[in-house]
């Protein structure tokens, strides 16, 4: 019995140790607010926002043992992750504190979190999230946005970066995307009922045949710039793109 | 002789139908019984009256146009007279009755129409400002902006809140959204001015780009001195650099 224990055990310290560490808040609700350059978001069925870090050991340094990493915004790592993590007023803040190395951070989401994500920093990588049913507001200038099988609501914005997203078929509106210089690469269900707009200054649009628009002629402010503005499938939800110097691509799940 | 009894008599007397020996007894007793006497003057004279009247006849002429006319109205195509037949009346009657009735429902049904569309409008405003003024959620901002999009006519106060949205939301989506929907309305001159004073306090590049093509679309000259800064300004985002060359290509 013992040793069938000590084998359990060990088995979940391993899983634990492969995943790196592992930093937990207990919420359902109010608002997450992340302010990291990389970070890979996922919905769960929990009542706790788990962060992990899937940054390797590269990371340990044996001289940092026993010591506390603190930086100039005058924030310590209180999760062992790279990462600080502060509750007040029904939000929970994240911060990094690396200023120029992001750390690969997993965040799980309980449903009914609200999840803001804002970086303005050039250094980091991509926001991804996936597999979220939750109300998500990001913000970038330069990292890019990656989201795949998320509902929305949504608003996402980068100002050198991409934004590409797969909703999945249960949308929830509004959705707003917007990017200056790159791309917006959104994929929709076809039935999906939406006021739709898009708008690019210098770039193109391309849009599914199976998306019949309805274009709808606001007479004026029409040659200025490409923007169209129609329902699909006879309207709904509010659906806005927008990529001034960027391309539109509108495609069918 | 009781009084009705009395009178009967005297006007018989008058007329001359009453029998010869009663009408003597009533002579005597008109003779002696004064009252009876002034009684009897006055009837005579009334009745005298009344056989005048009777007897006048309506001149001839009168009686031959009037004779013409029945002439001339009897020999009208008789088709013409069907639908001044009483039924027709009656039903014209009722018809309009019932057209009336129909008027006035609908008007009624109109008016609550109305006032129920104006509650409905009124709570919609109600719903899009605290929309608006959701601190918690950007979408639930961002979905008050598409309300106010599809506004026919925004009052002062959505104005104001749309224009504070556009300068100082958190959220650089809904601040474009609100954008959106005061640019439908640019014709307003607040509206306008607003658009005008907001350009240079805009802190959000992607917003102050759409602010500018918007401006220049408007052949708003008075920004030109604006873009001209911005132009030159090197701390500013090559975006809305260009945006506001464009913007002075545009306009000069």
């Amino acid at each position: 019995m013992k040793t069938r224990l000590a084998v359990w055990a060990g088995l979940v310290l391993m899983t634990t140790a492969a995943w790196g560490q592992e930093f937990k808040v207990a919420r359902n609700s109010g608002r997450l607010e992340i302010h990291l350059g990389r970070v890979t978001l996922e919905g769960h069925n929990g009542n706790e926002i788990i962060f992990t870090s899937r940054s390797g050991k590269s990371e340990s340094d044996p001289r940092s043992q026993g010591l506390r990493a603190i930086n100039g915004l005058g924030l310590e790592d209180n999760t062992g992750l790279g990462i600080n993590v502060t509750e007040k007023d029904g939000v929970v803040e994240v911060f990094q504190l690396k200023k120029m190395n992001s750390p690969d951070v997993k965040i799980l989401v309980p449903r009914g979190v609200i999840v803001s994500c804002e970086h303005e920093s050039q250094y980091g990588g991509t926001i991804a999230a996936r597999n979220l049913e939750n109300e998500l507001e990001i913000s970038t200038t330069y990292n890019s946005i990656e989201l795949e099988n998320i509902t929305g609501p949504l608003t996402a914005k980068s100002v050198y970066g991409h934004i590409e997203a797969t909703f999945s078929n249960n949308v929830k509106g509004p959705l707003s995307l917007v990017a200056v210089y790159s791309y917006v690469d959104v994929t929709l269900p076809a039935n999906l009922k939406a006021n739709l707009k898009l708008s690019t200054s210098y770039g193109e649009i391309f849009v599914a045949p199976e998306f019949k628009i309805e274009v709808e002629r606001d007479g004026e402010f029409v040659n200025y710039s490409d923007k169209i503005s129609g329902k699909i499938n006879g309207g709904g939800m509010s659906v806005s793109m927008r990529a001034d110097y960027g391309k539109i691509y509108l495609r069918k799940k | 002789m009781k009084r009705e009894e009395l009178e009967s008599k005297l006007i018989d007397l008058v007329d001359g139908k009453l029998p010869a020996e009663e009408a003597a007894q009533l002579l005597k007793q008109i003779e002696t019984d004064a009252s009876v006497r002034e009684h009897y003057k006055q009837l005579k004279e009334v009745m005298g009256a009344m056989d005048r009247v009777a007897e006048q006849t309506p001149p001839a002429s009168l009686r031959q146009a009037f004779d013409q006319a029945l002439q001339e109205e009897m020999q009208q195509p008789r088709g013409k007279q069907v639908w001044m037949q009483p039924w027709t009346l009656r039903l014209a009657a009722a018809l309009a009755l019932v057209a009336l009735s129909v008027v006035i429902w609908q008007w009624d049904a109109q008016r609550r129409e109305l006032a129920a569309m104006r509650k409905q409008m009124e709570e919609t405003r109600q719903l899009m400002l605290a929309q608006l003024a959701n601190a918690q959620s950007a979408s639930t901002r961002l979905k008050g902006a598409t309300v106010a999009y599809e506004l026919e006519k925004p009052d002062d106060e959505i104005v104001r809140v749309l224009v504070n949205v556009m300068s100082t939301d958190d959220n650089t989506n809904v601040r474009l959204a609100a954008l959106e929907a005061l640019s439908r309305f640019y014709r307003e001159p607040a509206v306008r001015s607003r658009l005008i004073q907001s350009l240079d306090s805009q802190t959000d590049p992607v917003v102050k780009i759409e602010l500018i093509r918007l401006l220049v679309q408007m052949r708003e000259k008075s920004v030109m001195p604006s873009l001209q800064k911005m132009a030159e300004d090197e701390s500013v985002m090559k975006a809305v650099k260009d945006e506001a060359h464009r913007g002075l290509l545009k306009l000069s």
